[in-house]
């Protein structure tokens, strides 16, 4: 279940970066994207238990890693464009943490420790941190609607036309 | 050979820009982020952590690298919109060459046809008729000297090509223009690209319309004024009115009224340029007076496009 939100928090993450740049990916793009990621985060969160490294490295790390797929699996980015799509789809993902996830911690005492350990934690605080992302995704969704279904209008011979 | 050293267009110093911009966010973000965490003790035992002193050196360090940074992307982006800037008058500049050499490639075709005509009547002997036809020719290739005149106190010389060109353009489909401009009006503290883009969609705008009359059924009147509080432009074509059920939509993005050639931005950009200068845009339509189209811009916005063009320069 842990993997799976992991997976769902990737997916949700870039898609929603994407969409906020107002690009739209392929299946294929976005299965590449949600694996690599997705496998990539659950191996450098693990690193934790073998390596003496500050907490946090798991991050940069992921950064980095992040950069280098939007380069490899859109090929029509250039590494500025997908240095800033990372950054993007990261800002997002802090702010998430810091809206939604810091408050809960403080107020119910929380350490990193004891959500990694315990599943239905682990579960809650991995559905609320894709809350945001999901509604952000929503409001680009509805958002992508309207502009299709506004088109455009002719008005020809008296008629409205759409 | 190629050389080492990478060139950055316009378009990769955007991007860079945004970078930058974004790459320092995300580090004192997540600086911050990690501070909260170290400072409320949800990071425990298990994992290493860096000191609250060394974090918050970082951030002082992050924090001075912001402000330096701040200054040199201001300075870049300041230099990106003067450039881009002058992207766009090298392109209405184009666009005008482009619509002028049109009108000559027009006339030129036309003239080839009125010359053998011409050399018609000279062959039957009928040199009265000739002369008369040449007259009327010769009337219909120049502008009036009268309009000259007023073309020539404008000392924009972009506006100034641009009501050129349509008069040329009004005067090769026998349509009438006729334009009113105020001896002493300055338009010096104006975007030239906002002139031609309010002038020139509201004037294409007019000869579509009018050029579906019967010639001499219509005609096109252009005002530009001023008084001390506000800039007045006008253009109103005789002859054609919009109908009621429309007129709240025709400023709308992709409202349009032409056929398959219509995008519908024409009036929608009027507007927004309009509405970048506080300024308000009316229209009246009805059988007395035509379409009307009367832009009213107070004289204080107007100055604020000489005001940025001072103030830009690189630091």
């Amino acid at each position: 279940m842990k993997y799976l939100l992991y997976f769902l928090h990737s997916w949700l993450a870039f898609i929603t970066s994407l969409r906020f740049l107002c690009y739209r990916p392929t299946i294929r793009q976005q299965i590449s994207l949600t694996m690599i990621y997705g496998v990539g985060v659950i191996v450098l969160r693990g690193m934790y238990n073998f390596f003496k490294v500050p907490f946090g490295t798991h991050t940069i790390l992921l950064a980095i890693l992040s950069i280098v797929l939007f380069k490899i699996i859109f090929k029509e980015f250039n590494w500025q464009k997908s240095i800033y799509t990372a950054l993007i789809a990261f800002i997002i993902m802090l702010i998430v943490e810091a809206f939604a996830v810091l408050p809960i911690m403080k107020l119910f005492d929380l350490t990193v420790d004891k959500i990694e350990t315990d599943k239905v934690l682990n579960m809650y605080i991995g559905v609320l941190s894709n809350l945001l992302l999901i509604l952000i995704y929503i409001i680009s969704v509805i958002r992508d609607l309207n502009i299709r279904q506004r088109g455009f209008k002719r008005y020809h011979n008296g008629i409205n036309q759409q | 050979m190629k050389s080492g050293v990478p060139k950055f267009s316009s378009g990769n110093k955007k991007e860079s820009i945004k970078v930058i911009f974004l790459a320092q966010t995300f580090l004192i973000m997540a600086v911050t982020f990690y501070l909260c965490l170290t400072k409320w003790g949800m990071i425990d035992g298990r994992y290493y952590t860096i000191g609250i002193d060394v974090m918050l050196v970082i951030l002082f360090i992050l924090s001075g690298l912001v402000g330096v940074g701040s200054i040199y992307l201001f300075n870049e982006m300041v230099y990106l919109i003067e450039i881009d800037k002058e992207h766009e008058i090298q392109k209405i500049q184009i666009m005008q060459m482009q619509e002028s050499n049109e009108l000559l490639r027009i006339q030129k075709h036309d003239f080839s046809n009125n010359l053998q005509v011409l050399w018609g009547l000279l062959s039957l002997g009928d040199v009265e008729k000739a002369k008369e036809y040449l007259n009327k020719y010769s009337d219909r290739l120049n502008i009036d000297e009268k309009e000259l005149i007023k073309l020539n106190r404008i000392s924009c010389t972009y506006l100034y090509t641009l009501l050129l060109n349509k008069a040329y353009k009004c005067k090769n489909k026998g349509i009438e223009i006729d334009y009113y401009i105020q001896p002493s009006v300055s338009l010096e503290g104006f975007n030239p690209i906002d002139i031609v883009n309010i002038l020139g969609n509201l004037l294409d705008n007019a000869i579509y319309e009018v050029e579906k009359l019967e010639i001499g059924c219509g005609s096109i009147i252009v005002d530009i004024c001023c008084d001390e509080k506000e800039y007045i432009f006008c253009v109103n074509n005789k002859g054609t009115i919009i109908p009621e059920e429309i007129m709240d939509e025709i400023f709308e993005k992709g409202f349009t009224t032409k056929d398959s050639e219509g995008e519908g931005l024409g009036l929608y950009n009027v507007k927004e340029t309009v509405k970048k200068y506080n300024g308000e845009i009316h229209v009246k339509s009805d059988a007395c007076i035509g379409t009307s189209f009367s832009i009213r811009i107070p004289r204080k916005m107007a100055g604020k496009d000489v005001l940025l063009k001072k103030t830009t320069g690189r630091i």
